[in-house]
């Protein structure tokens, strides 16, 4: 004697089984998607204001260094490629790196390209984001010419 | 039978669900990412020069070369001239009828030295304005009109009576 009910009952679990899979993949599928999307923004925006802060940290520490180097001679007086080349900056810059690494280089743009100097921190940490900073001064340079100097700064 | 076909119908239901779910799911996730490409392509159009900061260091600086120009006489142009002062000159001419000619050693000095300052990676653009916004002179590069990004700045020079605009025009290279 067969038990129909049973078998049926049965057949209806199989079926019933297979006919979620469909459901289960579509299900599945729109949650991955949304949980990717979300966390690939989350991390580009996240990376975005990192390199807003870095960029504001550099702005600070390139404003700081230049007005201390348009300063080197005197209020109203032209610096000169001399005492912008004695000056000691690596302390006050070290200190306005809010404890990152960070690389300052002056360089001469005009009229001959070359670098002045260059100050670092101890670079102990890999680059993840980075913020960078450059302004342009003017400097009377050794032959009597006013020169173009530029500050440039990478924190990260 | 009545019962199975219950069943049937049911499970399309719930696939038609979660078919809706899934493009909601989709829909959902292009409107973040494009809102995320969005604020990191904002984030790649900040101009690497200050165009202010450049123009003024620009009219500041020596011209660095001695040039010699040929007006109605030999003008020999030192090299410890400024800028600026140089440029005041050339306008004074070129108001009085000289030919933009006669100023070319000086302008592709002053171009070279903007692209100096400006790097490979920027195009530049100086343009000098008599008080009617008449162009009287215009030194660089001609700039990529579909150029997504444009940055400027403009002085005041003034020179024997006359007000001129001096407006320095960047734009990044890649449009």
């Amino acid at each position: 004697m067969i038990d129909y009910r049973v078998m049926r009952a049965d057949r209806s679990g199989v079926a019933g089984f297979f006919e979620d899979l469909p459901v289960l993949m579509f299900v599945l599928s729109g949650v991955v998607a949304l949980v990717l999307t979300s966390a690939f923004v989350s991390e580009r925006i996240s990376a975005d204001r990192l390199d807003d802060q870095l960029d504001t940290v550099a702005k600070r520490m390139v404003d700081s260094v230049a007005s201390e180097m348009l300063f080197s001679c005197g209020p109203d007086v032209l610096p000169t490629v001399t005492s912008i080349r004695a000056l000691n900056c690596s302390d006050h810059v070290s200190q306005l790196s809010d404890g990152r690494d960070f690389v300052l280089s002056v360089f001469s743009m005009h009229p001959s390209f070359g670098c002045l100097f260059s100050i670092s921190s101890n670079q102990n940490s890999t680059p993840r984001s980075t913020g960078y900073a450059s302004e342009l001064l003017n400097a009377l340079g050794d032959d009597g010419l006013c020169t173009v100097l530029e500050v440039r700064v990478i924190v990260w | 039978m009545s019962g199975r076909r219950g069943a049937d119908s049911g499970g399309q239901l719930a696939t038609l669900d979660a078919i809706v779910f899934f493009s909601a799911a989709i829909l959902v996730s292009s409107v973040l990412l494009s809102y995320g490409l969005e604020a990191t392509k904002g984030a790649e159009i900040r101009p690497t020069r200050d165009p202010a900061n450049m123009l003024d260091v620009f009219l500041r600086a020596s011209i660095g070369v001695d040039i010699t120009l040929d007006l109605s006489e030999r003008v020999v142009v030192r090299s410890n001239e400024q800028i600026g002062e140089c440029l005041a000159i050339e306008l004074r001419e070129l108001v009085g009828g000289s030919p933009v000619e006669s100023f070319l050693p000086l302008n592709q000095q002053l171009s070279n030295v903007l692209l100096r300052l400006c790097g490979h990676s920027l195009q530049h653009r100086l343009v000098v304005l008599d008080k009617s916004s008449h162009e009287v002179l215009a030194i660089g590069m001609d700039l990529d009109r579909g150029a997504r990004n444009a940055f400027a700045s403009s002085m005041e020079l003034r020179d024997d009576g006359m007000d001129y605009v001096v407006i320095l025009v960047i734009t990044t290279c890649v449009s």
